[in-house]
This record gives structure tokens, C-alpha cells and sequence, in this order.
């Protein structure tokens, strides 16, 4: 009977292919059960009519979890897809300027514009599918290992009162959201700056074939520090984490704050007291454009670079150690 | 906001989802095939349709609560669903459950009357 066999190819597609074959059977015999013995092309439309809508009944024959995030997940996924989806379209314009400064192809002046444009837009679109790929593969794979652990904040025992946090976010100790938001994407560009194109940062000499970089940076001094400043960067992106998920001040989130400042001071006063760290040939060419002689210049660099880079830096960092305790404490 | 017909029917299924299981259960303490279970249950003024009765059928034989045989006496064999031992315990405590619900749901709602 050609009408059955459409019927129940109707319902079997809409099914996961291991249920098929067996979904299949089964109707198939449901349907030979409502069906009087010699039956005609009547009976036959009379019966599928009473088992209704194909796709209704293929919903109420199905047995897997019907959805790819289910609703326990579905706003730490939709929030976490938006955080990052925010920080891609924050980051592609500075990607999109250091791909440009570093290809080979330098392009007519013009049209360099509508190409930063069109090359912001291309990386959004990639990166954002990448993001939302790999996100909702995890957030997918999550949910259907089901372990008890990824239930997070609670652990699988039986719930008891103690299992609710310390206390609930309010004006005193909350963390707004944008905070760590924008702490993410100050850091990512460090990573990428610091981390991928260190020799970019420096002075640009008008040379003959286009322009010149004279980095500010020793190479050999900065590469044995790029483990440090990697490192220190790698914590405050934690840190940033941390805050999202809590969403206020706590005692842990108030150490591991401060250990994260005290370690990114460290670095700093270590670069700022090692002379190599910066390029001899960047001094001597500031120190000329400034018209002053090296050894006056070098004094006044210590001084500068102390003064209006590490000591805001210690102020700042002290300052925020302290309001991370302070509103812990609230 | 919707009609007042389309909250009735929402809640009006939720409400009888789980009765329409204890139906199949009593019902099935005696072997049957599925279409006399429909006719059956019809004759109680109880609305089921078939795209309904039989995915549950399915369901209830996958878990163990009924058992299937085929008779092939008939001029043509019939599937014969009946409880299995697993189903005729879990319907007796059903019922009991059922028994003290429906009590207590009438108290409530006996009150409610009173209080009109």
C-alpha cells in the first residue's frame, strides 16, 4: 500500500537513524492492528488520519534528548557566547591592522581603508563561527556527559543549605560585568602585541622603500622575558574568568587578585631595572630626536619610565588589591 | 495573553497524562491487541487516540510493564499486549496512590465548593 508506506517514511525520516528500523515495525503493525481484515483505500486513509500529524507522532516515538544545550545550560551558554562573541569584535580591528603592517603586500593607500574594513568584517565572521562552533560543541559535550561535576556549583551529594554561596551579590560587592570584560580584551591585545609582534613596537623611520622599525624592545633581553609577562597575563585572563563566574567579591577571588597584581609588579620592576631590556639603538635615536646627550637622556628614561609607568602601576595595583579585600569583606 | 480555550487544553493534557497510563494498565490486566484497547477505552467516555495508544504501548513494553505475544489462531495474526509481573505490581500501587490522591484532591476541591 503505497499511502503507508508514505505515511510511515514520514514519520521514521524525522528520527534518529538507529530508531528507524524499529520505530518502523512497530507502526507498521500498529497500523495492520487498526486495520479490518480486507481492508480498502478508505479504511486505509480513515486509519492514518486517527494516528494524525506524522511529525506528532514521530515526536511521541522518539526517546533521545531532543535538544543540543538543554535548559540547565542554556544561559551560561548563551552568556558566555556573548562575552566572547563581544571580545572577537573588540580585538579584530587591532588583528586586522597588524595583519595589514605585516604582509608583504603593501596596498595602494586608497583602497588601505576599505581593506581594513572588509579584512575587521572577515575576521569577525570567522572567528565569531569558530567561537560559536567550538562553544557550543563543549557546552553540548557537557551536557551530555551528564557527570555531576560540570553541575557546577554543586557536586552531585545530596543539596544541603550549606551548599548556597557565602552571600548574594549586592552594591557593595558586586563586580560589574564590563569590568572583567574589558580586562579580557586589554589583555588578549597584550598577549598578541607582546606575545606575537613585539617587533612592531617601536619608532617608524620614513625610509626609502616604505618604513623603517626600530623596536623598542632588545630581542634577546625580551625574549627571556616573554615567559614572565606570558605568564602574568595568563593569570589576570584567570582572574577576569573568576569574576565572571562569581560576579562579586570573594576572599578567594580577593587573593588570587592580589597575588596576580603582586606578580605583574614583579615583572615590571624587573624590566624596569634591567637597562638591556630596552634597544640601544631606540634610545640613541629618541635621545637624538630630543636633541639631548645619551647619558642626560638615560638619566631622564630611568626617572620616566619609574614614574610614569611603575608607579602608577604599584599605586594602581595596590589600590585594587585593597578594594578586592575591602568589599570581600562586605 | 492566550484564550481562555487554549489554557484549557494545555492544562486540561497536563492533567491527563497520567491517568491515561493507569487506564492502559487496568485495562491491560487482561491480554489485548491495541485497537480493541482503543475501543475499550472509547466505550469509558475516555478520549485516546491512536497516535497516542500505541508509541505509549511501545514505551510500556520497552520498560518492562507489559509483555507482548503474537495469536496467530485469527484469520490474521494480532499483536496481545498484557502486564507483565513488574506491570501488575506497579498498577496495584498505582491504584493506591490514585485512591489517596483522588480522596485528597476531592477534599480540597470540596472545600473550594464550600467556600463559592
Amino acid at each position: 500500500m503505497k499511502m503507508i508506506d508514505r505515511y510511515v517514511y514520514t514519520v521514521i525520516k524525522r528520527l534518529p537513524e538507529r530508531e528507524q528500523q524499529d520505530v518502523e515495525t512497530s507502526l507498521r503493525e500498529s497500523i495492520d492492528d487498526m486495520l479490518p481484515d480486507n481492508y480498502s483505500e478508505a479504511d486505509v486513509e480513515k486509519t492514518l488520519l486517527a494516528l494524525g500529524n506524522p511529525a506528532v507522532l514521530a515526536e511521541k516515538y522518539r526517546e533521545d534528548v531532543r535538544y543540543l544545550i538543554s535548559p540547565t545550560l542554556y544561559n551560561s551558554y548563551i552568556s558566555v557566547l556573548k562575552i566572547v562573541l563581544t571580545v572577537i569584535v573588540c580585538i579584530a580591528p587591532l588583528i586586522t591592522i597588524l595583519s595589514m603592517i605585516t604582509s608583504e603586500a603593501a596596498g595602494n593607500e586608497r583602497n588601505l581603508f576599505i581593506t581594513f574594513l572588509l579584512q575587521t568584517l572577515i575576521f569577525i565572521l570567522e572567528a565569531g563561527f569558530q567561537a560559536f562552533t567550538w562553544i557550543t560543541i563543549l557546552f553540548a559535550i557537557n551536557d551530555r556527559i551528564n557527570n555531576a561535576w560540570f553541575r557546577w556549583p554543586y557536586t552531585g551529594k545530596a543539596w544541603t543549605l550549606s551548599d548556597l554561596e557565602d552571600s548574594i551579590p549586592s552594591k557593595k560587592n558586586q563586580i560589574e560585568i564590563s569590568d572583567p570584560i574589558v580586562a579580557i580584551i586589554f589583555t588578549l591585545i597584550f598577549i598578541i602585541v607582546f606575545g606575537f609582534f613585539p617587533g612592531l613596537i617601536g619608532a617608524y623611520i620614513k625610509a626609502e622603500s616604505g618604513w623603517r622599525i626600530i623596536p623598542m624592545f632588545h630581542p634577546d633581553t625580551y625574549r627571556q622575558f616573554l615567559p614572565l609577562l606570558l605568564a602574568s597575563a595568563g593569570l589576570n585572563l584567570i582572574v577576569a574568568i573568576l569574576k565572571l563566574i562569581y560576579q562579586r567579591w570573594n576572599q578567594m577571588l580577593a587573593i588570587i587578585n592580589s597575588i596576580e597584581n603582586i606578580l605583574s609588579l614583579g615583572v615590571l620592576g624587573a624590566i624596569l631595572l634591567t637597562p638591556s631590556f630596552f634597544n640601544h639603538e631606540f634610545l640613541v635615536l629618541i635621545a637624538g630626536i630630543l636633541e639631548i646627550d645619551l647619558t642626560t637622556f638615560m638619566r631622564g628614561w630611568q626617572w620616566g619610565t619609574w614614574g610614569i609607568v611603575g608607579a602608577p602601576a604599584f599605586l594602581g595595583s595596590i589600590w585594587d588589591s585593597i578594594t578586592g579585600f575591602r568589599k570581600a569583606a562586605r | 495573553m492566550p484564550e481562555m480555550d487554549e489554557l484549557l487544553a494545555i492544562f486540561d493534557t497536563e492533567l491527563k497524562r497520567g491517568t491515561l497510563t493507569l487506564i492502559v494498565l487496568s485495562e491491560l490486566r487482561k491480554p489485548q491487541y491495541g485497537y480493541s484497547l482503543i475501543q475499550n477505552i472509547a466505550e469509558k467516555q475516555v478520549e485516546i487516540d491512536a497516535g497516542t495508544l500505541y508509541p505509549m504501548l511501545r514505551r510500556l513494553e520497552k520498560q518492562g510493564i507489559l509483555l507482548s505475544d503474537w495469536d496467530t489462531a485469527e484469520s490474521r495474526p494480532r499483536k496481545y499486549y498484557k502486564l507483565s509481573p513488574t506491570g501488575e505490581m506497579l498498577f496495584v500501587r498505582l491504584k493506591e496512590n490514585w485512591g489517596i490522591l483522588s480522596q485528597n484532591m476531592n477534599k480540597i476541591l470540596g472545600e473550594a465548593n464550600e467556600n463559592d
